[in-house]
């Protein structure tokens, strides 16, 4: 019995639902498309055919062959180019400070990132076969896709890809902290190459972007924050979970049907980094969205200790904002001994209604200015909203002995 | 197989009371044997004396690291055991080594003592892999305890399911030991191997403890797991020393050339001291002479510990289930334990409990505030606990290797020690302990492993083509490496471009994986008591036609579960609790016909071989038997689809004539082949070491023409292959009736090479089983349950498997 009938023969019999292999096979090509496969000129039958396949699939993608294996494509978006609602040119005055504490604030530093891979499990059998690149240059935003025609062109990819890393400040990433630098980290290895980005920032939007939609959204998906936040539409993308197939369809068959498609899917990607950074940057800083939840921007900076950011975020989107967060703020300022700041803002809560400002008035008078008479007058203010509340009652009555012993009132 | 320094040192401290009262403990340990000799005789079967051994000692080596040491001394370890020594200067000379000394003999110091030094000297980094998590927490504790003694600085760290997320990486960057288990390796560690790159490159041992446990199909992932790991290594430009450390078997040296793919030097002497130890062993007094029952082990292991208690003994009492565990501590604590004002002085001691129970308990017996501890071997491995007087078994540990381990927690080195085991009504247990001549001499547990069986090799292909690309030419195992690949090919899982192989597939191989079972396909038993659903166990592909069909009662640790219903294609089971009386036995027709014969030997009228076989297995029904009494409650039908399977076997063969010569006729010849098997079977499992689910038994003849079983109707109930006139088969010469054992998994996995080695062995063993044991007509320890109307209808079933076996016991000494 030869190997693979010993092998199916057991794998039956150990309990594997289907013992011969076809599980994870792709689907069987209909006969017509056998035909057009065999008759495709690029269909590689010895290396000299794979090259010029490859040179033909170069032309096709409006790239060229820069090494064994590997096909560069660029491409440049003119700053004036609107993605979705809004042009590029955004990104040049957003406030990019405001994403990430200490970072990149120059756009042209950014390096946006995003890879096509041969799946999503992770660990060192996962290959990046497409690395997009982007940056601001002077012409506009530079798209640069780094495309695998075979597994031996990625030691090429990943060195080509040094010089853009290297002369970046920032990675700009949708979910790259968790999933594609790591990847690449691997990869790097597995060439024996110094990873180029151990010096770099990295502005991960999905994180900022899950911050501001997570409470409206369904999901915080690149694709969702496109459509729901930059308008942006795509028609004929090539589905997340076809891009693998297509490329290991490339690899054994030849078939490069659905390869422009893929490195599409990827150049969109890129372009809604670009945008996304921009109005993301543009929400931390002074503008709206109606299913952005600005409270929680203004959570995270009091969270990170930029107080006077917060505070200047909160009077930008003015009435918008809600009491809980002004709250938050001032707790914040009190915590720090600010109480001037924190003063301030729980008085024109008071004066908007409300109790817990009040409250958090009688308590700043009567133990840190010691002005028992605000204090009463604040404590008794609050006892007419609500007479029955124990805590108000009290305040009231040791409020009263304090202004006594003070002498303010009669013993 | 203690915590060297830690048990060194806790010896040191304790010496001058132990020299002064030591004579006083000895007198009461050899008083109490007395005492229960006397009472007792005839439940003792056999009696050992280990001679008190004098230590080896050895000067620290030339050269050994200022701070280490130091550190040693101030534990109080002024000198090395000579096989610490032999161990150091192997190992420092670069060879791999197995070392086999017993418990408590400073194993552990063995590998840490050069470790610390390499790291110490030259940051070299070690990995340690212990079979279970709990072994590894207690190792690293006691690396931290030298360390701090010393203020070495040296980093060790556990890394298996339960370390953080955040702690991870510092274990990955800065871990000089990275101490885990096989499990963790093969799917977190080696699927990210270039995360650990700085700990790869700097890989120089690679400690493998507990070496005995990695047999059968889990010992032939664990080759493939280090295969996976050298490969590794090479790229990254490591090659490092390995060193396992084993309880006594009888091939430790063999196993661990068969685990490394490479040979290994054997350090076998101890020479760590040792008290004089006795060995008791106990069979229950017979209750029920027809049935062959016996007084629970559980009765004797308590009436023992009273005695041991009231002598002023420190007693461990090592139970084979957390259940027992439970109620030997109940009864223990209801005798010495029933003045809540007092502290206690028996203690349970378990997995499950939490680690820092676990610890008190530890703490406690070290420093002699417990006088009695009743364990699970939790408490077996590793975990130092400091030395007791008695070590009561109850119940036979499953192999002699576990045995002697637990027997290893009582004796210090100036005082007698004791221990019993107490034999439960177990065929293995009655054997051991009908057996002493076991316990002398040298162990006959080999265990062996298949690493290239066909599955499991498959598997770690597949998971070493993911970890790193094959190039053509490299070799992984036994098998053409090209054709395995190029059926991965196939299967689209990997893709050949130049000389290389790349994964290709979105998926993570390890995950699908596990070492503790051939293939995929485990059933999954769910609780769905009460309306919940709660998993409670995995089953086997392979053993789940048998345990878990619809009616079947299902056990876990002793607790029942009847089957609702079997979901076969979701490899599923939902089980509800239940209060039954009784326990339920599938009962299976299995036919065989014998493919190839490897080899063959013995005489033209009896003769063994092995080779390899095509089963067919039917499970038509299950009988439920009621506990202790062993009847027949009633029967259940079962329908599931036939089993096939191709693996390999070793077999037994008489001819007619030979038969016909002792046997008036071939029915009475059936049942004695059936008992004759029964018996045959338990006794392989224990030469083996393996599980008895792991060998699967059957009679019939190597045609497969027609094949005999206990049916629920009677004894030897033939079962002919459909159309086949079984008549033919009574008379005349075609009835060759043969006495299959086989690897009860598809491909086999070595088992059954390893029986035919010891094919006079198991017979001559069998024979001994079965006439040393008191029943009278056969029982569940020798032959297997027999019906109670035989016992009327004068036939003996005893009797003629004897009668079996004498004819295929080898001419030269029957």
């Amino acid at each position: 019995m030869n190997l693979k009938r010993r092998i199916t023969l057991l794998r039956t019999q150990s309990g594997h639902a289907d013992g011969a292999p076809s599980a994870a096979a792709p689907p069987q090509p209909s006969f017509k498309e056998r035909v057009e496969q065999l008759r495709r000129p690029e269909n590689p039958r010895t290396p000299m055919a794979a090259c010029e396949r490859d040179t033909a699939l170069a032309q096709r993608l409006n790239g060229r062959l820069v090494a064994d294996g590997l096909i560069e494509v660029d491409d440049v978006f003119p700053l004036a180019h609107a993605h979705g609602h809004r042009p590029l040119a955004r990104l040049l005055d957003a406030p990019l400070g405001t994403l990430a504490p200490g970072g990149a604030s120059d756009p042209e530093g950014l390096l946006l990132v995003d890879t096509e891979t041969t799946g999503l499990a992770g660990g060192t059998g996962t290959i990046a076969f497409l690395l997009g690149l982007g940056r601001i240059e002077r012409a506009g935003l530079r798209v640069r896709q780094l495309f695998l025609t075979r597994f031996s062109g990625e030691g090429a990819l990943l060195a080509r890809a040094l010089e853009w890393f290297q002369a970046a400040n920032t990675i700009v990433s949708f979910n790259g902290k968790c999933f594609d630098l790591p990847l690449l980290a691997t990869r790097y290895r597995l060439h024996r190459m110094q990873a180029p980005f151990q010096p770099l920032g990295h502005l991960d939007l999905l994180h900022a972007t899950r911050r501001l939609f997570s409470k409206s959204w369904a999901d915080c998906r690149l694709r969702t924050a496109e459509e729901r936040f930059l308008g942006f539409i795509r028609t004929d993308d090539l589905p997340g979970h076809l891009v693998p197939v297509a490329w290991s369809a490339f690899l054994r068959t030849g078939d490069l049907r659905s390869i422009p498609a893929v490195l599409e899917h990827n150049r969109w990607d890129i372009v809604s980094l670009a945008a996304l950074a921009a109005e993301l940057a543009h929400l931390y800083g002074s503008a709206t969205h109606p299913e952005a939840d600005l409270v929680a921007v203004a959570r995270q900076k009091i969270a990170s200790g930029r107080l006077q950011e917060a505070a200047e975020h909160l009077n930008g989107h003015g009435g918008r904002l809600t009491t809980p967060a002004w709250q938050l703020l001032a707790n914040e300022y009190r915590r720090q001994g600010r109480h001037a700041q924190a003063m301030a803002i729980w008085e024109a809560l008071a004066a908007r209604g409300s109790n817990e400002a009040m409250e958090d008035l009688a308590k700043h008078h009567e133990h840190v200015r010691k002005d028992y008479a605000r204090a009463l007058d604040y404590t008794r203010a609050l006892l007419e909203q609500a007479p029955g509340e124990a805590r108000h009652g009290q305040r009231q009555a040791r409020l009263m002995a304090k202004a006594r012993r003070a002498g303010l009132l009669p013993k | 197989m203690a915590h060297a320094p830690h048990r060194a040192f806790a010896e040191e401290s304790a010496r001058r009371s132990d020299d002064a009262d030591a004579s006083d403990k000895g007198r009461d340990v050899v008083r109490l044997i007395e005492r229960i000799r006397a009472k007792y005789a005839p439940r003792i079967t056999g009696e050992l004396v280990i001679p008190p051994r004098a230590g080896q000692y050895v000067p620290f080596p030339a050269g050994l690291d200022a701070r280490l040491d130091h550190a040693l001394r101030a534990r109080g370890i002024h000198q090395l055991y000579s096989h610490q020594h032999q161990a150091w200067n192997a190992i420092m000379d670069g060879q791999s080594v197995v070392i086999v000394t017993p418990t408590a003999s400073g194993k552990t110091l063995c590998y840490n003592l050069p470790v610390l030094h390499q790291a110490l000297t030259t940051r070299a980094k070690a990995l340690y892999l212990f079979p279970t998590k709990a072994l590894s927490q207690d190792q690293v504790a006691e690396i931290l305890e030298l360390n701090q003694a010393g203020d070495l600085g040296v980093r060790a760290y556990t890394f298996d399911g339960d370390t953080p997320g955040d702690a991870r990486k510092a274990v990955r960057t800065h871990g000089d030991i990275v101490v885990t288990n096989p499990d963790m390796l093969h799917q977190g560690i080696l699927p990210h191997h270039t995360k650990w790159a700085q700990f790869f490159e700097n890989l120089r041992y690679v400690v493998i403890d507990e070496m005995h446990t990695y047999r059968g199909v889990f010992g032939s992932h664990m080759a493939n797991v280090l295969r996976r790991l050298k490969r590794i290594c090479r790229f990254y430009g490591s090659a490092p020393v390995f060193v396992f450390s084993s309880a006594t078997i009888a091939n430790p040296g063999e196993l661990a050339h068969a685990l490394l793919g490479e040979a290994v030097t054997p350090i076998l002497e101890s020479g760590a001291p040792q008290g004089k130890k006795h060995l008791l062993l106990w069979n229950p007094p017979v209750i029920n002479a027809d049935l062959g029952i016996r007084a629970s082990s559980r009765s004797q292991v308590t009436r023992i510990a009273r005695f041991a208690l009231k002598s002023g003994l420190k007693t461990i009492i090592f139970a084979n289930s957390r259940l027992m565990v439970e109620v030997l501590t109940k009864y223990m604590k209801d005798v010495f334990d029933h003045d809540p004002r007092r502290p206690a002085r028996v203690s349970a001691y378990r997995g499950g409990y939490l680690p820092t129970e676990r610890r008190a308990t530890e703490k406690c017996l070290r420093d002699g505030r417990i006088d009695c501890v009743i364990a699970t071997s939790a408490l077996e491995l590793g975990v130092d606990i400091g030395s007791l007087d008695v070590c009561l078994l109850n119940g036979y540990p499953g192999t002699i290797a576990a045995t002697w381990q637990r027997l290893g927690r009582a004796g210090r080195r100036h005082r007698d020690a004791l221990g019993v085991l107490v034999a439960s009504s177990d065929p293995l247990d009655q054997f051991i302990v009908r057996n002493p001549s076991f316990f002398l001499g040298a162990s006959p547990e080999h265990a062996r492993i298949s690493p290239d069986q066909l599955l499991i090799l498959m598997d770690h292909v597949r998971c070493a083509a993911f970890e790193l690309p094959f190039q053509d030419g490299e070799r992984f195992g036994g098998e053409p490496l090209g054709d395995m690949l190029g059926y991965l090919a196939e299967e689209g899982v990997v893709h050949h471009e130049g000389d290389h192989w790349h994964w290709m597939a979105d998926s993570y191989p390890a995950n699908t994986v596990s070492l503790r079972s051939i293939a995929e396909g485990n059933f999954v038993v769910i609780d769905t008591t009460d309306g919940k659903k709660e998993v409670i166990a995995e089953v086997d592909y392979s053993s789940a036609a048998m345990t878990i069909y619809e009616g079947a009662i299902y056990m876990v640790q002793a607790r029942p579960w009847q089957v609702e219903r079997l979901d076969w294609e979701g490899r599923k089971a939902f089980v509800t609790r239940t209060q039954a009386d009784y326990y339920t036995d599938a009962i299976d027709y299995t036919k065989l016909k014998i493919l190839d014969e490897f080899e063959h030997s013995g005489e033209p009228s009896a003769s063994c071989a092995c080779g390899e076989v095509h089963l067919v297995r039917r499970i038509a029904g299950y009988k439920k038997i009621r506990y202790y009494t062993h009847e027949n409650v009633g029967y259940g039908q079962i329908s599931l689809p036939d089993q096939e399977m191709h693996t390999s076997a070793v077999w037994w063969r008489v001819i007619p004539a030979a038969l016909d010569s002792v046997f008036a006729n071939r029915w009475s010849a059936l049942d004695g082949f059936l008992g004759a098997a029964y018996a045959m079977h338990s006794v392989a499992c224990l030469l083996s070491m393996s599980e008895r689910h792991d060998i699967g038994r059957a009679v019939g003849d190597s045609q497969a023409d027609w094949f005999a079983t206990v049916s629920p109707d009677g004894r030897a109930m033939r079962t002919p292959s459909p159309g086949a006139a079984l008549d033919g088969f009574m008379q005349g010469d075609q009835f060759s009736a043969t006495v299959f054992l086989y690897d009860n998994y598809p491909g086999g996995v070595g088992l059954s090479a390893q029986l035919y080695d010891l094919r006079d062995k198991i017979v001559e063993q069998a024979q001994a089983l079965v006439s040393l044991c008191e029943c009278r007509e056969g029982c569940p320890a020798c032959i297997g349950p027999i019906l109670a109307g035989e016992q009327q209808r004068g036939f003996s079933p005893k009797a003629a498997a004897l009668k079996v076996l004498s004819l295929l016991r080898p001419p030269h000494d029957a």
